[in-house]
């Protein structure tokens, strides 16, 4: 099979929010670079924002709240384990984003005052600002490319490759054609997001997850395997969304108003999303499920609600509720628990970075989901998109082409060659990735305790067996093939580090009961 | 399919591929209808001639000015090779595809010459292309997409001479000419893009290495004058590429194969320029998920009907429309992969909302 290979300055690895706000700066800064960026999917829609979002959950607005409060409520969320420096560098520079966006034409809708409408999410301070933009990836998307950016569509990065310590480019895999492209660059951002199929939805639907399902790890892995650090990978989170979609509401509606109630009606959640782990307990105390209620609410709220429901969050939403005949006048939403993910958008586990989105490998940056900057959600990663940008080129400033390392090339090459043929293999990689995510399940979260741990270790080396037995028929299944390893490598990294981690913290992310809090 | 989470409206659906390009699950593919599969440009006639047939007549014109600048050149030599494989041949004979074109370009030209919306990538190279025939229209343009700065050399007075003037170049009486109305507003639009023409300006074999040093890449397509040896990409040697007539055995092509050449060759001096290998992305339908015609659905249903002749010069409005309205539809994106996030980009970009995505049963 033959090699493709490109030459770039900056490679951004995943072309979502993060990764396209970065090739944006990039070229802002210096006009000349050679910026490209590989995207697993399709750069226009692709990431987690997908199309649009209805609001950037942290904004320090001045005179109204500031990055210190912030960080008191970032810490209030988890359990006070929070790197200061990269969150506090985030709401520093998050009002000079919003300013930023509304340069572009983003709407921020404002109140009667002309003020910025705001929205309690967080213990303290409201730092969640609304807008309303359903093209909002489309709009950073074309920004991106005029400016010159080079998109990379449909190849879905593999490995970083070195040169003495330092990055040197990366190999990617076309998901189409099953072609390796070996891409040389000065530097590297990982953008690629978090792991959102880790366990299985409910609804058994390998891709009715509730984060974009093209998130798969690969970032996290690439940046382990190249010798980067990651951080908080017990952190396996979930949360409560609308049951069998796993589709969002919970802050659209809470924030505006609903409340949260058991299978008794009493109100577990009320005027701000302040308590995920009443609703846990709901549920883990037999006094589910839980349901959210609209209908006291007046027409005009419900409209605004569906409004975003049905445009900006996920239009299918209206097919959905129109399916099951819920109007939400009349009946409540149930929620239900949805799958594990890893997340640093919206939980702790990334890529260790520091204030400057810098990782442990010289030349290497992570922005966006794949970074741990606590809960950073969409501001995190445009920040940090630019703050990568920024440094990366302050880094590669006067720097030498680096040298590919062949070796590095041909054991990948290899090993696709191995994988990339049905002949003699009997497993189906849909299968292997449902089992996979199925004991992920059963082992690796809450409620955790060192025997599962133990179990774990026996499936993980079975898993890497059977990798040599999956039958692959396209470029498609290839990188379907991949996308388990990925998840495989992650859920090690989750039960090492929540094995080690012999305490219970963040309440059903990492519940032990083997030491129960 | 009934297990299919996307259900297609075949009556409507364009086969324009916008759903494949915008899943962001790798989960669709388009079954391409013959006549686009077939067409040297990569014409999506079943887009059009559906568009006409609903009286989009604008609309037909952009998904026509979509595939190829060069609508009006088209409209003059006609495209036999789509009209050859098109299923209506089975059933009363083919769609006039070229008259269709014609009536087209008559009635939208400003769509047809109009100004290029897309704006242009960002790029500092320049590209250089010897010869404005039609090899060498197709090329300049191609590499001015790419936001590249582009020269054309024409040894002529004026460019384009041998599409107007076939006769003097060809042996082949019959060659169809191009008129010096369309050949001014093609010209006049690639000029207003950006492209640089340079006439009355021989550039021989000799001066190919100085113009190869003063240029990042270079596209000789200098008709049969010249022979170079070229690859599969054009390639010739270090940034030197060649299109049409002037690659070695490639003698006898009509214009439209020598723009198809010349496609293919400035595609791999794009990648040059952009830092990709040569080859890259080079087999596009494997690339953008297009895949061969997989066949007529409910062939057995469908009814003979003759093609209609226009009364006049070209298609009056009327029978333009009941033209297109024979187009059979037979190109059509289905779900290969089975990984539907029901996410519905797909649906936004459908012009015609003929796609429609269904909840998977296990959610619904």
């Amino acid at each position: 099979m033959s090699l493709q290979s490109l030459e770039t300055d900056f490679l951004i690895i995943g072309g979502g929010s993060a990764g396209c706000i970065a090739a944006m700066r990039a070229l802002q800064i210096d006009p000349k670079l050679r910026v490209t960026i590989f995207e697993k999917s399709d750069i226009v829609y692709g990431g987690s924002i997908a199309r649009g979002m209805d609001a950037l959950n942290i904004v320090a607005i001045p005179g109204k709240t500031t990055a210190a409060l912030y960080l008191e409520a970032v810490r209030a969320g988890a359990a006070g384990i929070v790197d200061a420096g990269p969150s506090y560098v985030m709401a520093e520079r998050s009002y000079a984003l919003l300013k930023e966006m509304e340069s572009w034409g983003v709407t921020f809708p404002k109140d009667e005052k002309g003020q910025y409408k705001t929205l309690k999410y967080h213990v303290k301070g409201e730092f969640q600002t609304a807008m309303d933009e359903p093209e909002l990836k489309a709009m950073l998307v074309q920004r991106a490319l005029n400016l010159g950016a080079r998109p990379v569509n449909r190849v879905m990065a593999l490995r970083l490759l070195t040169d003495n310590g330092k990055v040197a480019g990366a190999i990617g895999l076309n998901v189409r054609t099953g072609q390796l492209v070996v891409c040389r660059a000065k530097t590297v951002l990982v953008a690629s997001g978090g792991v959102s199929r880790l366990t299985l939805p409910n609804s058994g639907y390998l891709y009715g997850v509730y984060d974009y399902p093209g998130n798969t790890g690969d970032g996290f892995a690439m940046a382990l395997r190249a010798g980067a650090g990651v951080t908080g990978m017990e952190y396996t989170q979930r949360t409560m969304l609308i049951k069998d979609s796993n589709m969002p509401l919970l802050a659209i509606c809470v924030t505006r108003g609903a409340k949260v109630l058991d299978c008794n009606g009493n109100v577990i959640m009320e005027g701000e999303v302040n308590n995920i782990n009443a609703m846990n307990e709901a549920f883990t105390e037999g006094r589910g499920p839980v349901h959210i209620q609209l209908s006291h609410l007046p027409e005009e709220k419900i409209r605004e609600i569906e409004h975003i429901l049905f445009t900006t969050e996920r239009p299918v939403n209206e097919r959905f509720f129109g399916g099951r005949h819920i109007d939400f006048r009349k009946q409540d939403i149930e929620l239900w628990p949805t799958e594990y993910l890893l997340c640093g958008g919206h939980g702790l586990a990334g890529i260790r970075v520091n204030e400057r989105a810098e990782t442990a490998v010289p030349g290497l940056y992570a922005a966006g989901d794949v970074a741990s900057v606590a809960k950073q959600h969409l501001t995190g990663a445009f920040v940090f998109g630019e703050v990568a940008a920024e440094e990366a080129i302050k880094y590669m400033d006067g720097m030498p082409d680096p040298v590919i390392n062949e070796d590095e090339v041909n054991a990948v090459r290899e090993e696709l060659q191995q994988r990339f043929t049905d002949k003699d293999k009997d497993i189906d990689v849909r299968e292997l990735e449902h089992k996979v995510r199925r004991v992920v399940g059963d082992y690796l979260v809450s409620p955790k305790n060192s025997h599962k741990f133990e179990l774990w270790k026996y499936w993980s080396d079975t898993f890497r067996d059977d990798f040599r037995h999956v039958a692959v028929h396209n470029g498609h299944e290839l990188s379907k093939l991949y996308e388990v390893e990925n998840i495989l490598l992650c859920a090690d990294c989750s039960a090492l580090a929540g094995d080690f981690r012999k305490e219970s913290r963040w309440g059903e992310c990492h519940r032990r009961s083997d030491y129960p809090l | 399919m009934t297990d299919s989470n996307i259900a297609i409206n075949a009556s409507t659906c364009l086969a324009c591929g916008n759903c494949v390009d915008r899943c962001i699950m790798d989960n669709l593919r388009l079954s391409l209808p013959p006549c686009r599969q077939a067409s040297p440009l990569g014409v999506n006639y079943q887009g059009v001639a559906r568009l006409i047939a609903s009286g989009k007549e604008r609309d037909a014109a952009k998904e026509l000015r979509r595939a190829t600048p060069f609508g009006g050149v088209l409209s003059a030599l006609g495209d036999p090779a789509a009209e050859k494989t098109c299923s209506r041949g089975h059933f009363g004979g083919a769609l006039r595809f070229t008259d269709l074109l014609r009536y087209l370009v008559a009635a939208q030209p400003d769509v047809i010459y109009g100004d290029e919306n897309a704006k242009l990538p960002r790029s500092s190279k320049k590209a250089a292309v010897i010869g404005a025939g039609p090899a060498g229209l197709q090329a300049a343009w191609s590499l001015r997409m790419g936001g590249h700065a582009v020269t054309v050399f024409e040894a002529a007075s004026e460019a384009g001479l041998s599409l107007l003037h076939p006769h003097a170049e060809n042996d082949d009486a019959g060659a169809p000419a191009v008129s010096p109305e369309i050949m001014e507003k093609t010209l006049a639009m690639l000029a207003r893009a950006g492209i640089d023409f340079v006439t009355s300006t021989p550039k021989g074999q000799s001066e190919l290495d100085s113009l190869c040093g003063e240029y990042d890449a270079v596209i000789c397509a200098c008709g049969k004058g010249a022979v170079l040896p070229a690859d599969g990409n054009g390639w010739v040697k270090n940034n030197l590429f060649a299109a049409g007539t002037c690659v070695k055995n490639q003698k006898h092509l009509t214009p439209l194969q020598a723009m198809a050449s010349a496609l293919k060759t400035a595609h791999a001096a794009r990648n040059l320029l952009e830092g990709f290998d040569l080859d890259y992305e080079s087999d596009e339908r494997t690339a953008r998920g297009l895949e061969r015609f997989a066949g007529l659905q409910n062939a057995d249903a469908v009814v003979d009907a003759a093609p209609v002749t226009p009364s006049g010069e070209t298609f009056a409005t009327e029978e333009a429309r009941q033209e297109a309205s024979r187009c059979l539809g037979c190109g059509r994106p289905y779900e290969r992969n089975k990984t539907c996030w029901y996410c519905l980009p797909c649906e936004v970009v459908c012009p015609t909302q003929a796609l429609h995505v269904r909840i998977p049963y296990l959610i619904r």
